[in-house]
């Protein structure tokens, strides 16, 4: 009989590192009812905890789409895309283009919201790659902050 | 007060000082964990609750992986490791034993 495969119920990342050998263990012990219940917990622990990681990189994203369509100066969303970025990736130092990529897509992303009114007009849409700059400077300044964080917690580690 | 090497062994609690135990007597795999724990030690901890453990202590590097055999990936005890579940065993056998003393 084919053996149900546990590991499948966690992120893939935990699945690629602990997949195969929590399911060989699993295989030869056999999974009673309490196990189950065991393993969906903290699955479903490990999956939740990693949407609350996402939140305030969420959060930070809406802003600098809501500053981008709200505020008349174009300085804010710029702004806040440097210190969003800045931000994330001084808590997340090797994500850095990641980070900057993301936060950069706020840009476009929400400025097709102001494409909808056609009476009014606006620069093309892909002058709003500019925004890319902002992003990728905030995400510098934070792989900076980070990896001097990094290197003065752990001061063994070069 | 905890240790800078400690702190997340106290916070992860049992599971995690039963793996550091167990694995006291060599490099065991996830199976053998568990059955050690439970032979040895008479508890019973879910699969879930010890990969749980298992990957707090990678992440503090109080375990390490070794060569996988098969499907089955063993792990051994490194130095800080040891240096947290003697100092951990040091602490608390005064506090058991008081507990022994008074229930006696």
């Amino acid at each position: 009989m084919k053996s149900i495969r546990w590991s499948k119920l966690y992120p893939r990342t935990w699945q690629e590192q602990f997949g195969e050998e929590f399911d060989e263990m699993n295989s030869m012990r056999g999974v009673r009812a309490k196990d189950v219940v065991d393993i969906a917990f903290h699955a479903l622990a490990l999956r939740l905890s990693g949407l609350v990681r996402a939140l305030p990189f969420l959060g930070a994203w809406i802003v600098v789409c809501f500053l981008n369509v709200c505020a008349k100066e174009v300085q804010w969303a710029a702004g806040a895309l440097v210190i969003c970025s800045a931000g994330a990736t001084a808590m997340q130092p090797k994500k850095w283009l990641r980070n900057a990529f993301g936060f950069f897509a706020a840009i476009p992303i929400s400025s097709l919201y102001l494409y909808q009114d056609t009476s009014t007009k606006h620069a093309p849409l892909y002058q709003t790659a500019v925004a890319f700059i902002p992003a990728l400077v905030g995400a510098l300044f934070g792989l900076a902050i980070g990896s001097s964080i990094g290197s003065r917690s752990n001061p063994r580690v070069s | 007060m905890e240790s800078q090497d400690d702190r997340g062994l106290s916070r992860y609690g049992e599971p995690a000082t039963l793996v550091l135990l167990a694995l006291m007597s060599g490099p065991k795999h996830g199976y053998a964990l568990m059955q050690s724990i439970e032979e040895e030690m008479d508890f019973k901890i879910g699969p879930g609750t010890l990969y749980g453990a298992i990957a707090k202590l990678l992440k503090m590097g109080m375990i390490r992986g070794l060569e996988s055999q098969e499907r089955a990936k063993p792990y051994e005890i490194t130095d800080q490791g040891r240096r947290v579940i003697e100092e951990y065993v040091r602490r608390w056998s005064p506090i058991i034993k008081l507990g022994q003393a008074r229930l006696a």
